[in-house]
């Protein structure tokens, strides 16, 4: 710093304010968890401190920093604890790698410790630290340890402890289990290996292409057609297969802004992703997309293959060489899965999406090394037949990709080969969009697309690296995040153009889907650990969520049994549940004790829901079904003479055809007044549900109109579970509306007054009004009393402080205080109205 | 025995000849980078691994198919000079 001049402190100015710029930018559109935009903040005071440093310095404090930053990316409660544990399992791996006996040893201890922390990673062995730190160790050791044995098998790169606690923690890996495999050799060769302001701003480049990115992500995800039910013709098809491409930006984003934040400590990092979009054939789409992986996997695997193999030839040793790298992509994908998620998934369809993509990119990698490439060092020559040429191979290639990428991330091959057949339903709108999406992406490849190796080498002095090129991004990144910002911070700006301001509210929430809500939800009760492999919101969460925390059904709170319902709460029973401690009464009710018998002066109500009405997640007295019978007491009794029960008869996971049930079996023998059914937007799947695992569990199906169901949607045990479900959820609402029906006709015999109360997620987008407006149409034609609470959560700004957990989105005490609350007041007028009718025509009765 | 620049103008036939077809000669210096600017890509490289090993009769390491080594016709000349015992 003690050369600097008034330029160079000028530049560093300019750079502080666009990374302060980005940081709010970052918080305003609530860029990924909390975790990160709190490290971001913190890596913003480091990266002065760290600016201000001698060099010599700069790499030990990156090091701290690092470590440092990951109590602040976990976030509390455990958040030291964590940070502490990483660092303890960390360094004594690192350490293994210098222990001084021969290097095959050294690997075989590694190995060993790996086998230790995997038998952990599935609770074979019983580890003492938090679950939730396995994502951060994945990101931080299980290709990283590879890359530096490799590097110090080899002498590549200077190797110090400060060199390896930068290395394997560097930040923001705490943030990100998806990290982009950098290179130790890299790593420490570009550090600071140009100037220094050049660097930074490279890095906000690349940090507000990534934010760009990710808010072109959200968008997608919340307007993007992607459920596949929905396929029914070719323009559907098409657009689904490419928003489900075109979700890859989630990555493609993450790692231009990981890789932006580490060129803000110096480290002068090539790109992660250049313009894969625009590849012109396989072996361009490899090398254009995640560059870090396929440099990775050319080190490791592909270079030492073909100098094995080499004897026999140079075209087998290449085919050779990149089978291996495929395999090997394959293989390595499911260990980065069985880190991050604690499953090592085999899957079919990964591994047809592998083969074939690795035989495309061997036949070309053949055609290519059989011809002569011909570069280009001073002028580039472009005709009309080289560029059309170009436009065609993109539009080829990107076609294919896409719909190969629509079977990697397919559920099942049935459910890609149903999405491929819908192809045959060519429409002329169909045929439109396709032809226009190919005919975009061949001019932009025309116009955009050529890559560095295609262009002129040193055809004239590059703007690249002068003060011009610094000040023309500077402005740029600058001005571009600017916008930005205070279109965020002030969207009334947008009014002139509604659907522009619709567009930014929607990136500026980070909450789930309605599709996703229901994943999630159907997550506490299936596993789903495949199935959300390429669901990267999903994915994020399922990746904090311990191996521990267990569903109800999978609790010791359950028995067993061959009715409908399969299982049940078992009476008398206390355990740990989520966290929390739970009883349930003499009667199997997560509750208080009750007699059976309704006491004279009492005005009883029963509950049916599934794990919300049941309070997963929160202690007995907690659940909002708890506090609002201590309310109704405390507040109501008084005036209505009245003592109030509500007991709760609900389970996790029932869905309308097992609520319906217990209330058969066991409910109605309580002697209600009133029922309160909870119901949710998730209702219909949750019928779907309850026939799934009945038919699935070979169950006897105590209804002749469910056993039609079957029937006609030819489901058996034989099935998998996903075909049975894919089959049932066509008969979803009809499934629950019908079962309205036969509650409301089993009440009004008992004289059971009947509530539908409506009640709201959490983490996910707020209950459509359209949704809502069925519900009470739909529970009014059946005789409900409709009580919507949808909205008790909408104007909490996070739902992370309501949730018990940010992987489960069931609400915490507070949560239920805010139901309770909400519903008290909605309930109290037909209460205090139904005891006014009944005491007058109590009354009129006793007048007669 | 060749000597630096005698492998220079071997090496600088061979990767016209191969990767640069057309290109004025004289554009192509020592120092001129041929890894990181992308004139070899994965393929060109073992290809020009192959190439070395049979014109100059070196035996190469995997990690040395690196820009760190093979990045101009300078630094391929000197890898190969070195592998030699001349360097």
């Amino acid at each position: 710093m003690a050369n600097s001049t008034f330029s160079d402190w000028l530049r560093f100015g300019v750079v502080t304010l666009q990374f302060a710029i980005l940081s709010l930018l970052a918080v305003v559109f609530r860029v990924e968890g909390r975790g990160f935009r709190w490290l971001l903040a913190a890596a913003g005071v480091g990266f002065v401190i760290h600016h201000l440093l001698p060099l010599r310095l700069r790499m030990p404090f990156f090091a701290l920093l690092s470590v440092s930053s990951m109590v602040v990316a976990f976030g509390p409660p455990l958040s030291g604890e964590n940070a502490l544990w990483l660092v303890a399992i960390g360094l004594p791996l690192i350490g293994l790698a210098h222990v001084p006996i021969r290097f095959r040893f050294r690997i075989a201890l590694i190995a060993a410790a790996g086998c230790l922390l995997a038998a952990m990673r599935v609770d074979e062995l019983a580890a003492p630290w938090s679950g939730a730190i396995w994502p951060a160790f994945g990101a931080m050791f299980m290709f990283r340890m590879v890359v530096y044995l490799y590097d110090l098998r080899t002498n590549a790169a200077p190797i110090s402890l400060v060199h390896g606690v930068a290395y394997f923690f560097m930040l923001p890996s705490a943030c990100f289990p998806l990290f982009p495999v950098v290179d130790y050799k890299t790593f420490c060769r570009s550090h600071y290996n140009d100037d220094a302001c050049e660097i930074y701003q490279k890095g906000l480049t690349w940090i507000f292409r990534g934010i760009f990115q990710l808010l072109v992500y959200r968008y997608l995800y919340r307007n993007g057609p992607l459920n596949p039910a929905d396929v029914t013709d070719a323009a559907s098809v098409a657009l689904y297969m490419l928003t489900v491409y075109l979700l890859y930006l989630k990555v493609s984003g993450t790692f231009h802004v990981v890789i932006g934040l580490l060129h803000m400590f110096g480290f002068n990092l090539p790109e992660t992703h250049h313009r894969y979009l625009l590849s012109s054939s396989f072996t361009d789409f490899w090398r254009r997309i995640n560059i870090y992986w396929k440099d990775f996997i050319q080190k490791l695997f592909f270079y030492p293959v073909f100098f094995r193999t080499k004897r026999w030839g140079e075209t087998a040793a290449l085919a050779l060489a990149t089978t291996a790298a495929f395999v090997a992509t394959w293989l390595l994908h499911a260990y980065q899965t069985f880190w991050i998620l604690g499953r090592f998934p085999l899957i079919w369809t990964d591994v047809i999406f592998w083969a074939i993509l690795a035989s495309l990119v061997v036949v070309n990698v053949l055609y290519e090394s059989r011809k002569k490439k011909h570069r280009r060092l001073s002028t580039t020559r472009r005709t009309w037949k080289s560029e059309l040429r170009r436009a065609a191979s993109t539009m080829a290639t990107f076609a294919t990709i896409v719909v190969l990428w629509a079977l990697w991330t397919a559920e099942t091959m049935e459910q890609w080969l149903s999405q491929m057949a819908a192809y045959g339903n060519m429409t002329a709108e169909g045929a439109l969009l396709i032809a226009g999406v190919l005919l975009s992406v061949g001019v932009s490849a025309v116009l955009f697309g050529h890559s560095s190796s295609e262009r002129p080498t040193i055809a004239k002095p590059s703007l690249s690296g002068s003060p011009r090129s610094f000040w023309r991004t500077a402005l740029q990144t600058g001005l571009a995040a600017t916008v930005l910002l205070v279109v965020g911070v002030y969207p009334r700006l947008l009014r002139f153009a509604p659907e522009l301001a619709r567009a930014s509210a929607q990136v500026r929430s980070d909450r789930l889907s309605t599709r996703d809500g229901a994943m999630l939800v159907r997550g506490y009760y299936e596993d789903l650990t495949s199935g959300v492999r390429f669901n990267p919101e999903l994915w994020g969460m399922y990746a904090q969520k311990p191996a521990d925390w267990k569903e109800i059904a999978d609790s010791d709170a359950v028995a067993y049994n061959d009715d409908f319902r399969h299982f049940e709460l078992i009476p008398n029973k206390t355990t740990i549940f989520k966290g929390v401690p739970i009883q349930t009464n003499r009667w199997g009710m997560r509750d208080r004790d009750y007699e059976k018998s309704k006491p004279p002066g009492v005005y009883r109500m029963v509950m049916v829901g599934a794990s919300r009405a049941m309070g997963s997640g929160v202690v007995n007295g907690e659940p909002f079904e708890a506090v609002l019978e201590d309310r109704l007491n405390a507040e109501l009794s008084p005036l209505m003479g009245l003592r109030y029960e509500v007991l709760n008869f609900a389970v996790g996971s029932y869905g309308a055809l097992r609520k319906m049930r217990i209330l058969e079996q066991k409910a109605y023998e309580f002697e209600p007044d009133a029922l309160l059914y909870v119901t949710h937007v998730f209702e219909s799947s949750f019928s779907v549900f309850d026939l799934t695992r009945a038919v699935l569990a070979r169950l006897d199906i105590p209804y002749p109109y469910l056993r039609q169901v079957v029937e006609e949607a030819g489901v058996s045990p034989e099935m998998p579970e996903q075909t049975v479900r894919r089959r049932l959820e066509r008969y979803g609402k009809e499934m629950t509306h019908w079962s309205w029906g036969q509650v409301q006709e089993q009440c009004r015999e008992r004289g059971i007054r009947t509530y539908m109360i409506l009640i709201p997620g959490l983490l996910t987008e707020p209950v459509t009004r359209g949704f809502r407006q069925d519900v009470a149409a739909k529970s009014a034609d059946y005789g409900f009393t409709s009580v919507d609470v949808a909205d008790t959560f909408e104007d909490v700004p996070s739902h992370e402080s309501l949730a018990i957990a940010p992987w489960d989105g069931h609400p915490n005490a507070k949560g239920h205080r805010m139901l309770a609350d909400k519903l008290f007041g909605e309930l109290r007028p037909y209460l205090i109205s139904d005891h006014d009718k009944a005491t007058t025509e109590d009354a009129g009765s006793n007048r007669n | 025995m060749q000597d630096q620049t005698a492998i220079e103008a071997k090496l600088k036939s061979y990767i016209l000849e191969e990767f640069l077809g057309g290109e004025d000669p004289e554009e192509l210096q020592e120092s001129t980078e041929l890894m990181t600017t992308g004139i070899l890509d994965s393929i060109g490289t073992l290809k020009l691994v192959t190439f070395l090993e049979n014109e100059f009769g070196v035996q190469l390491q995997p990690h040395e198919a690196d820009a760190e080594y093979l990045n101009t016709i300078g630094d391929i000349a000197r890898l190969v000079r070195s592998k030699r015992g001349e360097g």
